[in-house]
């Protein structure tokens, strides 16, 4: 019988994911758990939205990340007129020494490993449609031959909450391709502090390492083998089914303001993202605190809510807080009186 | 030791994990169980308790079940155990999820639940014992109904069973006077004023007017109850006349006898002959309205008295056995009067010879019967001296009429007799009608002087007194207000609005 992660393989992974964590920390200032949740991100392999007002940090928590992971970086700045072309590569007509001419394929920004997509509601649908199949297949068809991005691939996105005038808002179905939808908040005081006496004119510093190729690769194999048990899976799949409103373990608050609840693609993505938090926390298996802990990123982007959560001012993070707050994760139904003490 | 297991037999705690952890999750279950069947069992306990009182109470105010009969209901307090047993079994959680659970609670981070799947390997020493949570029930309510169930059952079981009949609303409680005739007739029974057989339908009557009282129609039943007292009390009258009669019998009998006993030698022969036929008869009267009067008499005596030849032993033996039979008849005519059913209130003191007459001196008779032998039978004298029974002022052998007053205490052929009237010599003011003018004219008089002497009287004239003197007969309307002619307008706009 398979044994899950012992202590010895786990720990190299654990002292890398810490180190990367570390220089994370260092490099950019006070954002010690947004850090962590990026990192749960790239380790599950998926997509992050960064949501932040300009000029706190999302571009360079991006490129540092690229950076420390040796990956290969670019960046798209979106803006109405972009084409898809101008992300995925086109076909140009290009003349040899013969005198040949034939059409040659330029690869677009999207073929790289890490895809920095900064304020990417600014871009018409046409051009926002043209990375589903890049973040969904990681592969890219143009006129009719299908060319596989760089392994690993990564968008993260950005945008901007406001100014919302003249941009597109993401459509649920590229939204549901975003494992992450993570906000990015001001910093406090301690922190603008720090910045302004230690960085000349909001310079980083460089990270002190660069993970390997093989080092990644290996901390992605490590991450697969973290295991998930039956009662933490089931409560993913209840968690997720209790978000839409026809569902038996659905909240009251669930049934009054979601209209579309999330889709199995957030169960996945909610069961890999526990994995790689279980792993940034030192452990082989995951707990129902991972689940907690990367339920609302999961969730919060993909939860459709009606006017009614509108008008009374009700926002995703609230009903995931009380839908976790009120589904007992072990399943055990007792009766009302009936309470069990730690 | 073979030890009881609250899983379900097919599914296994863990499959590579220590004992330790089964034992915690077992624990956790039997404690569980345990406060589930409690919960339970207080609840079905409540219920029952409920239901229990609501039965007691219906077989108490429609059959009348008796409250020991009915405290079987205790039984059912037990036998819900069994089946809060079988409900917690029901709600216990699987290995599974206590296993979770127990995770949750130590911040194993998925290691326990992971050692029900999978091989922990070198994790199962950094997995070390866990606690069982506490359960914590919050019972007050729970209690606080089984309480108020237990304290109905209570109420319903132990109260009086004319409260339940009065919940009933059909019954009427007639007990009370149903005993008081019961003892009525017992007491005719015991006096042999009934016979037995009389007494028994009698019980029977009011036995079947008891189980038939109805609440919906009380008059009914109070008719019924009357009828049957009126029925036992006109026996009792009956009996009491009867006594009455023999009581009188009696005493001339006793008192003859007892004249004749002090006093022989005052009497000639021809009127001692006379004197013993006269006793002869009595007794032999006597002797067929009582019985037991005869066995009280030896024979020879009854000998003597048939042929009206009695001996001076002899009489005494007669007035003995005649003054016992007195005695007898005044013990049931009070034992009547206790019962309540001598309503005409006759008792031994008033009748003729009655408990008073025994202490009348007899020896006197001889001598009455000698100075009126010519002018009454023996029989009629002995009835006019028996006559002035009771009375201390009328002397023995005088006819004193009247009573001395009061109820039962003489008779009603007394002349009345009046004392004079009040003297009106002595008297300040005397009655006089005023005339009517000097009432009437008051208004309008003036003042012309004071003066200390007695008004003057018209005679012949009375005066009108009164307010209403003027009134005369009104024709059904008490308000007589005149319609003024500025009112006359408001009415007639009134009923022309139409």
């Amino acid at each position: 019988m398979q044994t899950i992660l012992q202590p010895e393989e786990i720990n190299p992974a654990i002292d890398l994911a810490n180190r990367i964590l570390t220089q994370l920390d260092r490099i950019l200032l006070g954002r010690a758990d947004l850090h962590r949740l990026v990192l749960t991100g790239i380790l599950s392999r998926g997509h992050i939205l960064l949501e932040g007002l300009p000029g706190v940090g999302k571009t360079a928590l991006v490129k540092t990340l690229g950076d420390l992971l040796g990956l290969q970086f670019k960046r798209v700045q979106f803006t109405p007129d972009l084409m898809p072309s101008d992300i995925l590569g086109s076909h140009i007509l290009q003349g040899d020494g013969d005198g040949r001419r034939a059409m040659e394929f330029h690869a677009g920004p999207v073929f790289t490993n890490l895809l920095l997509a900064d304020e990417i509601n600014r871009a018409s649908p046409k051009t926002q449609s043209a990375l589903l199949e890049a973040m969904q297949e990681r592969s890219v068809t143009l006129l009719g031959s299908t060319r596989k991005l760089p392994d690993p691939f990564f968008v993260l996105a950005s945008q901007n909450p406001i100014e919302l005038e003249g941009t597109y808002p993401l459509p649920e179905a590229q939204l549901d391709r975003f494992l992450f939808k993570l906000n990015v908040g001001g910093s406090d005081v301690e922190t603008l502090d720090q910045i302004i006496s230690t960085r000349r004119r909001g310079e980083a510093p460089q990270p002190e390492f660069v993970v390997s190729a093989d080092e990644l690769r290996g901390l992605f194999a490590v991450m697969d083998r973290v295991y998930l048990p039956k009662p933490v899976s089931r409560y993913v799949s209840r968690l997720v089914a209790a978000t839409h409103a026809d569902s038996p373990e659905a909240t009251d608050d669930v049934k009054t303001y979601v209209a579309y609840g999330a889709s199995p693609r957030a169960a996945i993505a909610m069961a890999e993202a526990a994995r790689a938090f279980a792993l940034l926390a030192g452990r082989p298996t995951v707990g129902f605190e991972d689940v907690k802990a990367v339920a609302a990123p999961v969730l919060n982007h993909r939860l459709v809510l009606n006017y009614k959560a509108k008008f009374d001012g009700v926002n995703a993070h609230d009903l995931i807080a009380r839908l976790l707050s009120q589904m007992d994760e072990t399943g055990i139904k007792l009766p009302r009186d009936v309470e069990i003490e730690k | 030791m073979k030890t009881t297991s609250f899983l379900p037999t097919n599914e296994p705690l863990m499959n590579s994990a220590g004992t330790g952890h089964d034992q915690s999750i077992q624990l956790f279950l039997r404690k569980l169980t345990v406060l589930l069947t409690l919960k339970h069992w207080l609840m079905l306990a409540t219920l029952w308790c409920f239901g229990w009182g609501v039965v007691a109470l219906s077989l108490r105010a429609t059959v009348a079940t008796p409250r020991k009969q009915l405290l079987f209901g205790v039984i059912g307090i037990l036998a819900v155990a069994i089946a809060a047993f079988w409900k917690a079994r029901k709600q216990l959680p699987n290995a599974t999820a206590v296993r979770s659970l127990l995770d949750r609670q130590n911040d194993c981070g998925g290691l326990m639940m992971t050692a029900g799947e999978q091989p922990l390997g070198n994790w199962e020493n950094k997995l070390g014992e866990v606690n069982v949570p506490r359960l914590r029930w919050r019972s007050a309510r729970a209690w606080g109904l089984m309480a108020l169930s237990v304290g109905f059952v209570a109420i319903c079981l132990l109260l009086p069973v004319q409260y339940v009949s009065g919940l009933a609303g059909r019954s009427l409680n007639v007990s009370k006077e149903a005993e008081t005739i019961a003892a009525q007739i017992e007491t005719l029974k015991e006096s042999q004023i009934v016979t037995e057989a009389k007494a028994e339908e009698l019980n029977n009557k009011l036995d079947q007017l008891v189980a038939e009282a109805a609440g919906e129609d009380p008059a009914k039943t109070w008719e019924a109850l009357d009828h049957l007292a009126n029925s036992v009390e006109k026996a009792a009258q009956d009996a009491v006349a009867n006594a009455a009669g023999k009581q009188e019998q009696l005493d001339k009998a006793e008192a003859l006898a007892e004249g004749l006993m002090a006093g022989s030698d005052q009497m000639d022969a021809q009127l001692m002959t006379e004197a013993m036929q006269t006793l002869s008869t009595m007794m032999q009267g006597a002797m067929a309205n009582n019985e037991a009067l005869a066995s009280q008499l030896s024979q020879e005596t009854q000998e003597a008295i048939k042929n009206g030849s009695l001996n001076s032993e002899q009489l005494k033996e007669v007035a003995n056995a005649l003054s016992q039979s007195k005695q007898k008849l005044n013990q049931q005519l009070s034992k009547l009067n206790q019962s309540g059913m001598n309503r005409g209130n006759i008792n031994s003191n008033s009748l003729k010879g009655g408990a008073s007459a025994s202490k009348r001196d007899n020896s006197g008779l001889s001598k009455f019967l000698k100075d009126n032998a010519q002018k009454m039978s023996v029989a009629d004298a002995v009835g006019q001296w028996c006559n002035g029974n009771g009375d201390q002022d009328c002397p023995p052998g005088q006819n004193c009429p009247g009573g001395k007053g009061g109820v039962g205490r003489g008779r009603a052929d007394a002349a009345m007799t009046w004392t004079e009237g009040s003297d009106e010599n002595n008297a300040k003011f005397k009655e006089k009608a005023l005339p009517p003018g000097s009432v009437a004219g008051l208004q309008d008089s003036q003042l012309i002087g004071l003066s200390a002497s007695a008004p003057e009287v018209q005679k012949g004239s009375l005066a009108a007194h009164g307010a209403l003197n003027q009134a005369t007969k009104g024709g059904g309307s008490a308000y007589t207000q005149t319609v003024l002619p500025k009112h006359k307008g408001a009415v007639k706009k009134y009923f022309d609005r139409k």
